[in-house]
């Protein structure tokens, strides 16, 4: 008697005990801030592979989350509960990624998804963006002592901006640039000053004479939005004719440095790289006809499309090298055609540097390579081919081509897989 | 009996307890988030010899060095 008593408390506590961890179990699955969509009982996936996840907001007023199927236009509830209709943003594959600066106020915003069901992410609130940040040179003086320049800078911090200034390079035709951000400085302006409040400042380099022009930017703003500006040093008798350049116009052929113009170009997505101005290859930069030079590279963009053995076809084509011992032979002792033929087999030999940037950057993209190091190799590979044009025999023009490929090589020997 | 009894009952107390207490701390405890893996990077061709590499990424400056020869020799 006593132990079916017993028996009964024991099944009792039991029973008790797995229907309270039953209630914790469930309680603990629910992260991710789940808000049900009202009516659907528990059903958040609408079929094989329907989800609505991955939902982030950062600082920049971005809200991005990964959704089955794509429900267009995006629409997303505030804070206040009030619905934005028609989120402005790109989708790549089933990933959305809303334009900066339209998340600014902090709290928690909720996607509408009739099918899987809402979702809701906490947004941090609006800290920075490239989008709302302007910066807008005003004048540049030099004289024997000093340069001054006067710049307007709204939603941003001094302390992330880039200063540079241009000089004239100790060979004829090339230039040199000075670097001031708040990590690194260039020796030659440890007596920069950087004076102001609120959106108007003067930035002041006593001893510095020459500077041809002045450049700030915001370095996390490469290939985002062009925010920055460039104005001609000058005189006090030429201040009226300096006119100044925003991003907006020079795009990323605009920056001083080769590494920002190449890594500019790596953040710009697939349409805006077939632009004009982001299109000039900076091998142009040295040409005389700069027009024909992009020409060139214009007329060789199908190429890379193509697979390697038929693109390194393509470019033959292109650059009308085929087969150059028989192409020499044909030439006989026609100077004008030999010359031309070298000038041809010159140009096919830098779209091979230039297929071996191609390739970088495919690399990249399947995420063997960071982007640091596509940057890197592909400074390099422009650099050689700068190094190519001003080699003045065949030697020097071999020597270039085997540092070139030990720069693919060292590229290669940081492939990760 | 009565003795038993009360051991027995004190048994059952026992459990009871135990499982209460078991119970909560695996309430209370902290969801441990696994930390991410050491993202195992393996570098195929770090040691690689040139000739190695060059085999599996060709570069195709050989052909570049050879049309040069002929067009400046």
């Amino acid at each position: 008697m006593f132990y079916q008593k017993e028996a009964k408390i024991v099944v009792f506590i039991l029973t008790f005990l797995a229907a309270l961890s039953l209630v914790f179990a469930a309680g603990g699955g629910g992260g991710g801030g789940s808000s049900g969509s009202g009516g659907s009982s528990g059903g958040s996936s609408g079929g094989s592979g329907s989800h609505l996840n991955n939902l982030a907001c950062d600082n920049r007023g971005v809200l991005s989350f990964s959704q089955v199927p794509q429900s267009k236009p995006v629409n997303i509830t505030r804070p206040n509960g009030i619905i934005f209709t028609d989120v402005p943003g790109a989708w790549s594959g089933t990933e959305f990624t809303s334009e900066e600066a339209i998340f600014r106020e902090a709290g928690k915003y909720t996607v509408i998804d009739m099918i899987n069901g809402n979702k809701s992410v906490e947004c941090p609130g609006l800290v920075f963006s490239c989008k709302l940040m302007k910066v807008e040179l005003q004048s540049c003086e030099v004289d024997s002592e000093k340069v001054t320049a006067k710049f307007i800078l709204e939603n941003a911090s001094t302390e992330d901006i880039k200063i540079q200034f241009s000089l004239p390079g100790k060979l004829a035709g090339t230039t040199r640039v000075l670097t001031h951000t708040q990590q690194s400085k260039s020796s030659e302006l440890n007596t920069l000053r950087l004076l102001g409040s609120g959106q108007t400042y003067t930035v002041e380099v006593p001893s510095l004479s020459g500077a041809a022009s002045i450049q700030i930017s915001h370095p996390q703003c490469l290939g985002k939005y062009y925010r920055y500006s460039t104005l001609e040093c000058t005189g006090k008798e030429r201040k009226e004719n300096a006119s100044v350049k925003f991003g907006g116009e020079l795009k990323c052929g605009g920056y001083l440095e080769i590494e920002d113009r190449v890594r500019c170009r790596v953040h710009l997505s697939e349409e805006q790289r077939s632009e004009y101005e982001n299109f000039f290859p900076e091998e142009c930069k040295s040409w005389k006809n700069q027009e024909q030079c992009v020409n060139l590279y214009r007329k060789v963009q199908e190429c890379w499309e193509k697979e390697k053995p038929s693109r390194i076809a393509c470019l033959r084509q292109k650059s009308g090298v085929l087969n150059v011992q028989q192409q020499k032979a044909e030439c006989g002792k026609d100077q004008e055609c030999r010359e031309k033929l070298r000038t041809d087999t010159f140009t096919l030999t830098k779209l091979r540097l230039y297929n071996l940037e191609e390739e970088a950057e495919e690399l990249q993209e399947e995420g063997k390579i960071t982007e640091e190091e596509l940057v890197n190799f592909v400074v390099k590979m422009e650099e050689s081919k700068f190094a190519f044009n001003q080699a003045q025999n065949k030697q020097e023009r071999k020597e270039v081509i085997m540092k070139a490929r030990q720069y693919w090589i060292e590229l290669i020997r940081k492939v990760k897989i | 009996m009565k003795i038993k009894n009360s051991l027995q009952s004190s048994f059952i107390l026992v459990i009871v307890v135990f499982s209460l207490l078991s119970l909560f701390l695996t309430a209370c405890e902290k969801e441990t988030i696994p930390e991410p893996m050491q993202e195992s990077v393996n570098e195929p061709f770090a040691q690689a010899t040139d000739a190695e590499i060059l085999q599996q990424y060709p570069d195709d400056l050989d052909e570049a060095l050879e049309e040069l020869e002929v067009v400046e020799g």
